[in-house]
């Protein structure tokens, strides 16, 4: 293969709950070349952030491998890890998740501020120019409306110039046009600075602006097609 | 490790986050305020209390200094030649020989008797070492040439029924009686004295008890209470009596008040820790509500360190914040206490002591226990998981 930003090898991943276990990754075997656009499909229960996590290190899994940078990432300590998530990372959560006392322009530069960036701000501020909220810089998440918050969070994502970008349902509390806004969104940074980006989504028509359609069905993959 | 731009955002953090909720800011400030308030109250109390209590004694009782007859002894001999060998003593400001003895008081009226310590001295000698002429309830303190009057406390006369010009009978310990006017009546606020004592002036009492060039003690002032040891080396040599300095004469109020340490350590440990634990709760309660944010903090690849220092400066904040209105506070309270004090009973006033040391003391253990209460937190906060909170139902 050619250049693999991300390998997995056989995952596994066994949830414990007291003395049941579930097992939501049942061997997955993925290849993602760098500057790929993936769209991650299946439903409900499927394993689709229970994968998503794996690959962010935000979680580990019971067996396999993850490769990121050809790294194993067993092989990474807690710190490492932190920091790997800082520098070569950009998550967009399914919740927004930003920090309701910070503006939106702090939440944007945040990352930036905590890899030690000088020039955060005027960083922050392209970015939300880019996702078209550069007016909107000095408002609290409150005071956003949800696709707002949205674009926020996917400017966070980009702040540090991470290769790889992380989505998990970025366009769930979305209507259509804005959640078409987004993907396209991504799909011109990916186009402008080859990113590499996965993302969760439910919506079939968001996932073909992907180049590519992983369909997870009880943590396996069970269809892998390019659009 | 972390370095300085990292403690820098944190900080920016830590600013944005304490500020976020101004009542819980508010909540947490006067928790802290009012727990330094809890440590610096009890020990500012008993110190006052402590030195109203040294105070009284050395100013109605003992003088700085005590002379005393040797064990075998009933007397000291040679009082004249005493007397000027510590005249002679520089920074020796006040002598006052004293004649102690027994004697029965009768109130002729209705017959009441009461069994009393008999005082004697010579009042404007005494006036130079103790202040009990400023203790006079009612009536005139003693003159020198007073032979016929006495000076009785307030609890014995209000039990025999007596006021200042009444007349008294007096059975002295050889068996002479005779009759003497109230002149004054003292409420000196120490028990000894309101209950127990009759005074009478020593030129009374040597018309019929010879207490010539002799005393039961003399007691002594100097210029310098501090110098109260070097005096007692300077002194012995002088007397084959025994030196006592205030403080050894003050042993059994000593010897209370270390029982009272005891009692302050402990409620000064149960003030810390209920201070360590008000804040550890705010701060739990704090990061607990923030578990969402710090689990976002980390996934956009904040530290563990970095998280723990937010955490850290906050409590930092609330700390020095804690301290500086808790000592308003305390300064506030404890200034109001010092001028208007609690009056334990008549004559005897606690005014509380809040002085530097004691400021520094509780500010920084209220410091410590901020900065510990909110470690723990901390630490909890960074070890939460990130995949539970974040997308977690
Ligand atoms: N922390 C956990 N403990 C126990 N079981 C879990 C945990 N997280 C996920 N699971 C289970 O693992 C399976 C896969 O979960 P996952 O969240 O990956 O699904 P998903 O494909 O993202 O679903 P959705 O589309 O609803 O978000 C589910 O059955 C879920 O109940
Ligand atoms: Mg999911």
């Amino acid at each position: 293969m050619g250049n693999s930003i991300i390998i997995t090898r056989n995952l596994r991943k066994i949830y414990k709950m007291g003395k049941i276990e579930f097992s939501a990754l049942n061997g997955v075997d993925l290849e993602i070349e760098e500057g790929e656009f993936v769209a991650i499909m299946g439903s409900s229960g499927s394993g689709k952030t229970t994968l998503l996590n794996m690959i962010g290190l935000l979680d580990f899994p019971t067996s396999g491998k993850i490769f990121l940078d050809n790294t194993d990432v067993a092989t990474m300590d807690e710190q490492q890890c932190t920091s790997y998530r800082l520098k070569k990372i950009g998550f967009v959560f399914q919740f927004f998740n930003l920090l309701n006392e910070l503006t939106g322009a702090e939440n944007v530069m945040l990352p930036g501020m905590i890899k030690g960036n000088s020039n955060s701000r005027e960083k922050a501020l392209e970015l939300l120019q880019l996702v078209g909220l550069k007016e909107r810089a000095g408002h609290k998440p409150s005071e956003l409306s949800g696709g707002q918050q949205q674009r926020v969070s996917i400017a966070r994502a980009l702040i540090n110039d991470p290769r790889l970008i992380l989505a998990d349902e970025p366009t769930a509390n979305l209507d259509s046009n804005s959640a078409m806004q987004v993907v396209n969104l991504l799909r011109k940074l990916r186009n402008e600075q080859n990113q590499t980006i996965v993302m969760v989504t439910h919506e079939l028509e968001l996932g073909k602006l992907a180049d590519r359609i992983i369909w997870l069905k009880d943590g396996m993959v069970i269809k892998d097609e390019i659009n | 490790m972390i370095n300085l731009k990292e403690i820098k955002t944190a900080a920016f953090l830590a600013r944005k986050d304490t500020l976020k909720d101004w009542k819980i800011f508010v909540l947490v400030i006067v928790a802290l305020s009012f727990s330094l308030l809890n440590i610096v109250f009890i020990q500012a109390l008993m110190s006052g209390l402590v030195s109203e209590i040294y105070a009284q004694t050395v100013d109605l009782s003992t003088g700085h200094m005590v002379i005393e007859p040797d064990k075998d002894q009933e007397y000291l001999y040679n009082i004249n030649n005493l007397e000027k060998k510590l005249e002679a003593l520089s920074g020796v400001v006040g002598i006052s020989p004293r004649y102690v003895d027994r004697a029965i008081i009768i109130e002729k009226k209705h017959d009441k008797k009461s069994s009393t310590t008999l005082i004697a001295f010579t009042p404007s000698r005494e006036n130079d070492v103790t202040q009990l002429y400023k203790k006079i309830k009612s009536g005139e303190f003693l003159s020198d040439g007073d032979e016929n009057e006495i000076l009785i406390g307030k609890t014995l006369a209000d039990d025999l029924e007596l006021a200042v010009g009444d007349k008294v009978k007096m059975v002295f310990s050889n068996g002479v009686s005779k009759e003497f006017r109230i002149k004054g009546v003292l409420d000196a606020g120490m028990e000894q004295i309101d209950r127990g004592s009759i005074y009478v002036t020593t030129q009374g009492y040597d018309k019929f008890l010879n207490v010539h060039d002799k005393a039961s003690s003399v007691v002594i002032r100097l210029a310098d209470i501090n110098q109260v040891e070097n005096y007692r080396y300077m002194i012995i040599p002088l007397t084959r009596g025994e030196v006592y300095t205030w403080k050894t004469k003050t042993e059994y109020i000593q010897r209370q008040i270390e029982s009272w340490g005891m009692v302050t350590v402990m409620t000064t440990l149960i003030g810390i820790l209920t201070a360590a634990t008000a804040i550890a709760i705010i701060i739990y309660i704090n990061t607990s509500s923030k578990k969402r944010e710090i689990a976002i903090l980390k996934a956009i690849g904040g530290s563990n360190s970095f998280i723990m220092t937010i955490y850290t400066i906050e409590s930092i904040i609330f700390g020095l914040l804690g301290i500086l209105f808790g000592n308003i506070v305390a300064y506030g309270i404890l200034g109001y206490m010092a001028n208007h004090p609690l009056q334990a009973r008549e004559g005897f006033q606690v005014i509380p002591v809040y002085n530097l040391d004691l400021a520094i003391s509780a500010s920084i253990i209220l410091f410590l226990s901020a900065l510990t209460a909110g470690i723990y937190p901390a630490w909890k906060a960074a070890k939460t998981n990130i995949t539970k909170t974040i997308w977690g139902v």
